[in-house]
């Protein structure tokens, strides 16, 4: 290695308190980050190609035959939401641990996971696009094995397994971070594992007469939403990972059945946890990258950590706002749906303090503007915008017109792709640099990108919350005359949106094909 | 629109609004000349402020929740003038009686099947009601109906390859 690359591989940050780890330790994480990134970034091409098929063709354009549509939409669903985003940020977490002095303790529940989620993904590919399984990604119970012709059992089986893959590979993950977080970097007073479980979650500040460091250092803030998605993503993969066997042994033994009512309290157990999957790591993520930007260390105190518990609490009991309009005649589904209410409220506060203690560590500082930060930036307008919307949805009497309708994928596309997916592409700007100690290729064209994404990605998403207020129905592949025209105005804008991503990928692509740092080592690499 | 979905409407575009402004003038004073001009920020006040937002972003929800709790369905249902029995199945609805005078009417919905959705639409296409309907349990919505005309009804959860077609209709008299 020359003297000019050992420079950058530890490029000093505007602001920054990372230990210094060893080169060996830092290759080999850099390696994992790469592969997660990257395999990443292929299934967002891949998915993204789907959502087009899928909306020019409800704009009839080019229209699919409809159980090809509904398969499409399944396999767009899974791997925009978990093979593109979700397994991003599982890698991104890697590199931020890393940074933080907490590197992986062991590379093989890292590489479990990158092997399961890949292997799984192609088997939903393979399962919808080939074999026809259109269930959607909730494939909600009994709906697998009433196909009426279009797909067998076997394909639910398989396609059943593919998700338990998926599943495996969070597993795996949450174990990763776990043992990290737990690793001889957290400076605990006592060697029992909860107990420094406690301390990465920040309870020293919370509850300093209980939990005690060894040293000065406490658990820096990223720690926090980290161990709380590690433990929540453990604990609410489970149920749904049991339903997916309960479907595996019906496709081998179709005299096996199970209640569709627990069935889907099962899959919701797990389908709006995973949405923290997201939101969670890119907070991390914030936590991290906005100080430095800032060159000031978080403005955030006891009540953020507070706020960071009850979302670890809360996390597990909040499901059944995805089931406030299942309320059968008999049993109790209503009763579970009135108390996740404001149970699911009480989330939004780590959400909200978190965009607090973001926007005061922003507030009249020396704040560095580049394709990262302004990427980040953009992010946190979308996570705040259409946060709003979700509290929304969270309020039954509200969630009584909005629930299934176009607003729904209004509001998760607005989420996902111009809030977390924002700051994901903000991550990736920010990290490549460290990975490759290459400069980013082109400031410029990451402004386009970035603007493209703005005003392609909001006029697309208005084109369905608008449509959804209405009361449009979601899922359709044909859609009600009275809302086509708002499935039509929205391909210009998804065109738009389109062409920026690929500009986007071209400005990666062109970063790590690029030359190394030759001058300014340190404020080119800086973040 | 009907009155609940115009609410979301007036409360999501003001409080984005509120929100927006709020962070672009706070991403405003990164610039050198804002930085320049005022004083240094106070940390330590901000630090404080943190406890105030908190306690903020509680008494907002705390209202929203009050507010709107009279609103859950299952806990203010009104009493009917007469019952729909309904029948969802890939792909169809059937309502039984498929006319019904205008006033406050139980749809008794039941799936054959799998999962469905059960929404109803006026005349004008205004949603009026909707409820989920596992297999095998009944599910009961009250809508008040006082537009007489034809009402559409969709299946607004994914039931299979011909979801969209799984529209129903009923006749709503004087």
């Amino acid at each position: 290695m020359s003297t000019e690359a050992r420079t950058v591989s530890t490029p000093a940050l505007p602001y920054d308190d990372s230990p210094v780890l060893d080169e060996a330790t830092i290759k080999k994480t850099t390696s994992i980050v790469k592969r997660y990134m990257w395999t990443a970034t292929l299934f967002l091409v891949i998915a993204g190609i789907l959502g087009v098929v899928l909306r020019q063709s409800q704009a009839d354009i080019v229209r699919t035959d409809d159980n090809l549509w509904y398969a499409l939409m399944t396999a767009h669903g899974l791997g925009a939401f978990v093979a593109w985003a979700g397994f991003f940020l599982m890698g991104s977490l890697y590199w931020i641990l890393m940074r933080l002095g907490f590197p992986l303790r062991t590379y093989i529940f890292a590489e479990i996971s990158y092997w399961s989620m890949v292997i799984g993904t192609l088997g939903i590919v393979w399962t919808t696009v080939i074999a026809g399984f259109g269930a959607s990604w909730v494939a909600l119970y009994p709906l697998p094995f009433y196909s009426q012709g279009k797909w067998s059992d076997a394909a639910t089986g398989w396609f059943s397994f593919s998700v338990l893959l998926a599943g495996v590979s969070i597993l795996t993950w949450c174990v990763a971070l776990i043992v990290a977080v737990t690793g001889p970097a957290i400076q605990s007073s006592k060697n029992g594992w909860l107990y420094k479980v406690g301390l990465a979650l920040g309870l020293a500040t919370l509850w300093p007469s209980r939990f005690k460091h060894s040293g000065e250092r406490k658990a820096p803030y990223p720690l926090i939403p980290i161990t709380v998605i590690a433990i929540n993503m453990f604990l609410m993969t489970l149920p749904f990972a049991l339903l997916l066997v309960l479907m595996i042994i019906q496709s081998i033994d179709g005299s096996f059945t199970t209640d569709p009512q627990f069935a889907k309290n099962l899959l919701w157990a797990f389908g709006h946890p995973v949405v923290y999957l997201l939101l969670f790591p890119v907070v991390a993520n914030l936590y991290y990258f906005i100080p430095r930007y800032a060159k000031r260390p978080l403005i955030a105190g006891r009540v953020a950590v507070l706020a960071w518990f009850v979302a670890l609490i809360t996390n597990c009991f909040l499901w059944a706002h995805h089931m406030y309009l299942d309320y059968p005649d008999e049993g109790a589904q209503w009763l579970l749906n009135t108390i996740h209410e404001p149970v699911t409220f009480a989330i939004v506060l780590a959400s909200s303090v978190s965009i607090y203690a973001l926007s005061a560590t922003i507030f009249k500082s020396n704040f560095t503007w580049n394709a990262g930060s302004k990427f980040m930036i953009a992010g946190i307008f979308g996570w705040l915008t259409a946060g709003f919307q979700g509290v929304l949805n969270a309020d039954i009497q509200f969630n009584t017109v909005l629930h299934n309708t176009q607003w729904v994928v209004g509001h998760f596309h607005h989420m996902a792709l111009l809030g977390m997916g924002m700051v994901l592409m903000g991550v990736f700007y920010a990290v490549l640099p460290h990975l490759y100690h290459k400069p980013i290729y082109s400031e410029a064209l990451a402004d386009i990108h970035l603007w493209g994404m703005l005003i392609g990605g909001y006029g697309w998403v208005i084109c369905w919350l608008i449509p959804g207020l209405e009361g449009a129905p979601r899922r359709w592949a044909v859609e009600p005359e009275a809302w086509d025209v708002w499935t039509k105005a929205s391909i210009p804008f998804l065109a738009l949106l389109v062409i920026a991503i690929a500009v986007g990928l071209y400005n990666y692509v062109r970063t790590i094909t690029g030359s190394p740092f030759t001058v300014d080592v340190e404020r080119v690499a800086s973040v | 629109m009907n009155a609940t979905q115009l609410t979301i409407t007036v409360m999501y575009c003001a409080v984005t609004a509120i929100g927006v402004v709020a962070l672009a003038a706070v991403i405003a004073t990164t610039r050198r000349s804002k930085r320049e001009a005022g004083s240094e920020p106070n940390i330590e006040k901000m630090e404080r402020g943190e406890n105030w937002w908190a306690i903020m972003t509680v008494a907002i929800l705390v209202i929203l929740f009050a507010a709107t709790f009279a609103g859950i369905p299952w806990l203010n249902r009104a009493n009917a003038d007469s019952t729909v029995q309904v029948r969802a199945l890939q792909f169809a609805f059937v309502a039984q009686p498929a006319s019904v005078p205008a006033g406050t009417i139980d749809f008794e919905v039941k799936s054959d099947d799998v999962s469905h959705g059960f929404a109803l639409y006026d005349p004008d296409n205004v949603m009026v009601a909707q409820i989920q309907v596992l297999p095998n349990v009944t599910s009961t919505v009250t809508a008040k109906l006082d537009k007489p005309g034809p009402y559409t009804i969709r299946c607004l959860e994914f039931c299979g390859f011909n979801h969209h077609n799984m529209i129903g209709r009923i006749e709503v008299t004087q």
